[in-house]
């Protein structure tokens, strides 16, 4: 022992089990940071892979830039890649199509295929070293049955062919199967020479470009455009990747940073607050010794920093533990990701290290100990001598008032008296119960962002959509029943769309769409409900409609609907937030039951069929489904395109409740420790009374009085502010966005209330058993 | 030569009504190697005359000098420094750090001043206290005398110029006594350390060089032997 701070190591080694809670709390608030960063790390690569995969790996493109420009521009050193680019028959209804099926055609750069990974070849080769070459969609293969080295033939709007050979094959996008079209590219020659002067439709000639990593794409673009002469919103932006590198501008993004930011402002205040409160019970725990350091000639900076050196050296093991745990976490949710949604989480690594995570955990951690170090530090500074000499050592609660004991027993009176004691202390207590409230409802709004940001996720999504291409009842509804039969199928449900019906109500006149929903519909229907029932619309004797500006309508009012077949008054049973089909816009819908439907217009057929499929429904099988449906009507295969919301779903659903596990489990130690250097502080009380004659139970019921009061007050504070930060949050990314409107979040206050109720129990199991060895 | 002077000590807790007045005007000084004992009954105000000289309870009125130098002129940090230099307590119930052994318990002032510890002082003073074979042992190894000799050398420690002593033999019995008093008869003469020391033992008094006794906060010198 060479040095007075060598005592810290020496005590650590003893102490161990009195260290354990401690150590825990640094843990959980360094894993917490570590896991806020980590996993945010992660979500954003797993975003930025998707949203590669889906839209491409460009920052940037120009449209109908001089050779001049281009080359200027591929010489700027902050440009990594870049590639020409040009499409036809994007809308995919121009009329460019490959035997008869709507086609997009591509010409481009061979550099595109870096900017572009969703058009990889997957089969034969790419289409760049020769002309006439062309890479199809494999939905061309699989439908014309071409092979590498088949000639197809484009048919051009006016009716002009050109021909190509087939050099290989990439997979169809989830918009190429949504849109049940066909896709091909060729190299700029061929696109030049094939089709550009049969275009009619205006598209430009576009470059794609990518800067390099790190480069502050905004105030470079803003050079280049200067530079080239070219006005900056003429400039396209991949706003979605960019916004995950932290480089967009786009407001909406700006306030999810700025949400994020907010929550990971809340939890390092959270672990600030947990360390803070473990080490104060460390403290009190050891009030004699602090005065006998002093007594021995340590000066009040000695002590404060003997507590500090301690909470370092806890920081050591428990910071290192933490990282470890963060990172396995990080490793299995990233295996659970590859595993739930191999097709989009695929490329992710299996054991990938989050540097920001490791780091931020690491430097945060380390910051939030030696922050939540200072008051602990402060109050054992001011520990007296006379305090180690005394023995008064934990007796030292300044009460100003008597007890007035009225119709409550006593030991709950002196609970609650206890817990009121101290206004500090209640303050303190009831503020970390106020604060885990303030935390778990801030963290629960993002539920509500997950829930709105990925509806095919909404249980009413459908994989497989038969539409009527002219937008008419012409579907025949046995075909619904056809496609039920089929062993892929899960669920259908059809429904008949008349639009622009004239309906009057109060006295005014609406436009409105006339829906009809089946069994299924009208189930889910329940949950948009706002207002009143959805069984009568079932029945056939109401109607529901949706709430929307263009149609003010209630529960209980009467709607008068004008068709081809007459007049007819209908009573609403219902009012829903959202109509989740047959949404038409300016116009309010109106949903009645097939049979009443087919009375009001006299259609017996359906717009649109949905499907949902089974799951690990195959190609093949959507094929078949395809051909059961026949000619003449629109295929959208959503599975692709579900199955990419669904990836970016489970990686926010894994944060979210990730993080809320860990709240939870923070505000619980925190509750639990609170309690215990409480009971720690006042135990020679609880001596005495027990002395006097206070059963052990009596002292219990006096401990869960406090524990009980300072939950009581930290539900009063933390409820309100709670929803207002609920609020607050839901305003920024959800209200704005969608325009929903905010309720109070009942369940999550009943979830957090319920939690901190059992915490506060939990935490009463230690006094407990203190109170029970007390002799 | 006086080391230490204490110039109308007065110590009141509470006030108004409730006001207890727990020293009143106690003066008295003492000279380098002397060795005094105060005696009084419980409550009488002993222990708060100790604490008020080593600078552990602040006055509320009055001086306490240490070769002239007012211990109560100085701000918290200066008479914490001059205190550990200076001063050397010793306690009823010993107060020794745990997880220390006895060597590291008697150098930890030192290292609390940052100075690095003379090892044939350590020896010195482990052979006089008798514990050298027992200098890496912890507190809960040691018996109740041995604990209390550790102690004393923790005090010896530094070389203050003045110890005290708080019924150092209040928790040892007669043999542990006779030898803790020796050990601090031997400061004050081998070493000419002052020593003020309570005690309920008369007896312990009857070897002291000055007994002061103190009633009702006020102090009474009774010369050479208690009565």
């Amino acid at each position: 022992m060479r040095h007075y701070l060598d005592l810290v190591l020496i005590q650590a080694k003893v102490q161990k089990k009195q260290n354990r809670m401690t150590k825990i709390c640094i843990f959980l608030s360094v894993f917490l940071i570590m896991g806020l960063f980590g996993m945010a790390d992660m979500q954003i690569k797993s975003q930025e892979l998707q949203a590669i995969q889906k839209d491409g790996n460009w920052h940037v493109v120009f449209q109908n830039l001089t050779e001049e420009q281009i080359a200027f521009l591929e010489a700027r050193p902050e440009v990594e890649a870049s590639g020409r680019y040009h499409v036809m028959n994007y809308g995919v209804n121009e009329g460019w199509q490959t035997e008869g099926i709507e086609t997009v055609l591509c010409g481009m750069d061979e550099t595109m295929m870096d900017l572009l990974p969703a058009v990889q070849i997957t089969e034969g080769e790419n289409p760049f070293y020769a002309k006439g070459m062309a890479a199809c969609s494999d939905s061309m293969r699989d439908r014309l049955g071409l092979k590498t080295g088949s000639t197809i033939l484009i048919t051009s709007p006016s009716g002009e062919n050109y021909s190509l050979t087939v050099s290989g094959f990439f997979r169809s996008t989830s918009m190429l199967t949504e849109k049940d079209a066909f896709a091909l590219y060729t190299n700029m020659d061929t696109f030049r020479a094939f089709f550009k002067e049969g275009s009619a439709d205006g598209q430009q000639e576009a470059v794609y470009v990518r800067f390099v990593p790190f480069c502050r794409v905004q105030k470079v673009l803003a050079k280049i455009c200067e530079q080239i002469g070219i006005s900056q919103e003429t400039v396209g932006q991949n706003a979605y990747l960019l916004g995950l590198k932290f480089q967009s501008t786009d407001s909406y993004l700006v306030r999810i940073y700025l949400v994020v930011g907010v929550l990971a402002l809340l939890v390092v205040v959270a672990g600030v607050l947990m360390i803070t409160g473990s080490l104060n019970s460390s403290v009190a725990r050891r009030t004699e010794f602090f005065g006998l350091m002093r007594c021995l000639g340590a000066t009040p900076g000695q002590v404060a920093r003997f507590v500090r050196r301690e909470a370092l050296g806890w920081c050591r093991t428990a910071v290192l533990a933490a990282l470890l745990a963060g990172t396995v976490v990080i490793w299995c949710l990233c295996g659970w990701l590859r595993i739930l949604s191999p097709g989009i989480f695929g490329k992710m690594p299996v054991f990938g290290i989050s540097w920001i995570g490791l780091l931020s955990g690491a430097v945060l951690g380390t910051l939030t100990v030696l922050l939540s170090a200072r008051a602990p530090a402060r109050l054992a500074s001011k520990v007296q001598p006379l305090t180690a000499v005394s023995g008064n050592a934990g007796t030292t609660h300044g009460v100003k008032s008597s007890v007035s004991v009225g119709l409550l027993h006593v030991e709950t009176i002196l609970g609650f008296h206890h817990a009121k004691g101290s206004k500090k202390n209640f303050l303190l207590m009831s503020g970390s119960f106020a604060f885990s409230v303030l935390l778990f409802l801030s963290f629960t709004s993002l539920n509500d962002f997950v829930g709105r940001a990925f509806t095919p996720l909404r249980p009413e999504a459908a994989d497989i959509s038969i539409t009527s291409p002219d937008n008419t009842c012409s579907i025949a509804p046995e075909l619904a029943e056809r496609l039920s039969e089929h062993p892929s199928v899960r669920k259908v449900y059809g429904r008949s769309l008349v639009p622009q019906i004239t309906a009057e109500a109060g006295g005014q006149e609406y436009t409105i769409c006339l829906a009809s929903y089946e069994e299924h519909q009208f189930q889910w229907a329940k949950e948009d409900l706002a207002e009143g029932t959805v069984d009568p619309a079932k029945e056939g004797t109401h109607v529901l409609v949706s709430r929307k500006k263009e149609l003010p309508i209630e529960a209980g009012d009467q709607i008068t609907i004008r068709t081809e077949k007459g007049t007819w008054e209908l009573p609403v049973s219902g009012v829903l937030d959202t109509a989740s089909f047959g949404k038409e816009p300016d116009a309010g819908t109106v949903i009645c039951s097939e049979e009443l439907f087919r009375e009001l217009t006299g259609q017996e057929g359906y717009t649109v069929i949905d499907l949902q499929v089974r799951r690990g429904t195959t190609d093949a099988e959507a094929g078949e489904l395809r051909a059961l449906a026949g000619e003449g009507i629109n295929f959208s295969d959503k599975r692709l395109r579900n199955m990419e919301t669904m990836g970016a779903y489970y990686a926010f659903l894994l944060f979210l409740y990730g993080f809320l596990t860990v709240i939870l489990m923070i505000s619980a130690f925190h509750i639990m420790n609170s309690m215990s250097m409480s009971v720690s502080a006042r135990f020679s009380e609880y001596q005495s009374l027990y002395a006097v004659g206070m059963s052990r139970r009596q002292l219990l019921s006096m401990t869960a009085a406090e524990a009980f009061s300072y939950l009581g007050a930290g539900l009063l504070a933390g409820l309100p502010a709670g929803f207002y930060s609920h609020r607050l949050l839901f305003g920024m990314l959800v209200a704005s966005r969608w325009g929903d409107p905010w309720r109070i979040p009942v369940p999550e206050a009943a979830v957090v209330t319920f939690l901190l109720l059992l915490a506060t129990g939990m935490s009463l199991l230690e006094p407990a058993r203190r109170i029970r060895q007390m002799s | 030569m006086e080391v230490l002077q204490v110039k109308k000590l007065c110590k009141v807790y509470g006030n108004g009504e409730s006001a207890v007045k727990a020293l009143q005007n106690v003066s008295f000084s003492m000279e380098k190697g002397e060795f005094a004992a105060v005696v009084g009954e419980s409550g009488s105000g002993k222990s708060t005359l100790l604490n008020c000289i080593g600078g552990l309870d602040m006055p509320t009125s009055g001086n306490v000098l240490l070769e002239g130098t007012d211990l109560f002129s100085m701000k918290e940090e200066q008479r914490t420094l001059f205190r550990r230099r200076n001063i050397g307590f010793i306690f009823q119930s010993f107060h020794l750090i745990e997880e220390l052994n006895v060597e590291q318990n008697m150098i930890f002032p030192l290292l609390l001043d940052h100075r690095k510890p003379d090892s044939e002082r350590v020896g010195e003073l482990l052979d006089i206290l008798g514990l050298t074979d027992r200098r890496h042992h912890l507190p809960c190894q040691l018996s109740g005398g041995q604990k209390q000799r550790t102690a004393i050398g923790r005090a010896l420690m530094t070389r203050p110029m003045l110890v005290l002593a708080d019924e150092p033999t209040g928790n040892l019995d007669s043999q542990n006594s006779r030898e803790v008093m020796e050990l601090l008869l031997r400061a004050s003469r081998h070493y000419q350390q002052t020593v003020l020391m309570i005690t309920h033992n008369m007896q312990l008094s009857a070897s002291v060089d000055r007994v002061l006794k103190v009633r009702d906060g006020k102090l009474q010198d009774l010369g050479g032997t208690a009565s």
